[in-house]
């Protein structure tokens, strides 16, 4: 895939409903041939959580806390576990499904590997951990999830950089099943960040850019004012709506 | 019933469900795992209303074929012996 155009849209900041329906508006944008497929760095504000689409909303979600703490609430389109986003860097990988194997758990190792080497780069030694995380000495750094609809694939995943762990399960039901699998003495030592380990946001983003660059000529953009309209729109009305949200 | 098991080297699944006669009278399936595409789960949980809880895994397999599914972190035979294991219980 060398020299392939990826549309890249830099770091930006959006609520989480938007921010999910911008993921959607550009798979149907690049599903119709009306922009590239795309690369999008983005954070999040107010801080969120995102929940799995099959996760249930009461098992995983402190709906309390997320209210008294002024955090959003959202249900991806994609499954896999609730995420607090704070203090994070996320991105979405949104190409045509061909890039990358048509076994999903092998596309999920060939994208995590642009973080794994980013961090590479960092002086930091991580690996993708099947299905879809990427641990530094065993300690969770980043998760990742997959979708595709239509011959596009979505990817999206955050990496942590600083870690509130208090915050975080005042927010999130966390279950002891997931914890004692994981062999983690406490939920405590489950989780690190880029802070952990010395590395800056910005020195990642930009590692992260550079591992992209290798395989991908970027075309760098802006969202366009009709793709900001749509999604804070379609946010309202599905990602951050209690229809969708609580639709299990 | 509410059961929840983390499936080793894979994900949580939580299965809410009702048995009578030996027949599924209600299921909800939650959890953290994949399935591709994700709408086929509500499909899966509509069929399986009537089957015989025996033929949990069968029923979830010819929908995944029909609609050329797959689940990841979590497999139709998981979710036959969550099942099995706590209804027999």
């Amino acid at each position: 895939m060398k020299n392939m155009k990826l549309r890249l849209l830099p770091l930006q900041t959006f609520n989480g409903p938007t921010n999910m329906a911008l993921d959607e508006i550009i798979m149907d944008k690049v599903c119709e041939g009306s922009c590239l497929p795309t690369l999008r760095i983005y954070k999040w504000f107010p801080a969120c959580v995102s929940i799995g689409y099959f996760q249930g909303l009461k098992q995983e979600i402190n709906e309390e806390g997320c209210g008294k703490n002024g955090v959003d609430m959202v249900r991806r389109q994609t499954g896999g576990g609730a995420v607090f986003h704070d203090a994070e860097l996320t991105y979405s990988l949104i190409v045509p499904e061909e890039y990358f194997s048509k076994d999903i758990k092998k596309s999920y190792e060939e994208i995590c590997m642009y973080i794994v080497n980013a961090l590479k780069r960092l002086g930091v030694k991580a690996k993708f951990s099947p299905i879809n995380d990427i641990l530094i000495n065993n300690q969770k750094v980043s998760g990742n999830a997959q979708t595709r609809k239509k011959g596009i694939l979505l990817q999206h995943g955050t990496i942590l950089s600083k870690v509130d762990v208090e915050k975080m399960f005042s927010l999130l039901n966390v279950g002891k099943e997931k914890i004692s699998d994981k062999l983690v003495a406490s939920v405590k030592k489950a989780v690190t960040s880029l802070e952990q380990h010395g590395v800056l946001e910005k020195d990642f983003y930009d590692a992260f850019l550079e591992e992209f660059k290798e395989d991908y000529e970027f075309v760098e953009d802006t969202y366009s004012q009709e793709e900001i309209d749509a999604a804070t729109k379609l946010g309202k009305e599905k990602y951050g709506h209690m229809h969708w949200i609580g639709m299990r | 019933m509410l059961v929840t098991k983390k499936i080793p080297g894979g994900k949580l699944i939580q299965i809410d469900f009702k048995v009578a006669y030996g027949a599924i009278q209600k299921i909800a399936i939650t959890g953290d795992f994949f399935l591709h595409p994700e709408e086929v789960l509500d499909e899966i949980e509509k069929t399986l209303i009537g089957r015989q809880i025996e033929n949990v895994a069968d029923t979830i397999d010819y929908v995944l074929k029909k609609n050329d599914a797959s689940f990841i972190g979590v497999s139709s035979q998981d979710i036959q012996e969550l099942l099995d294991e706590e209804h027999e219980a």
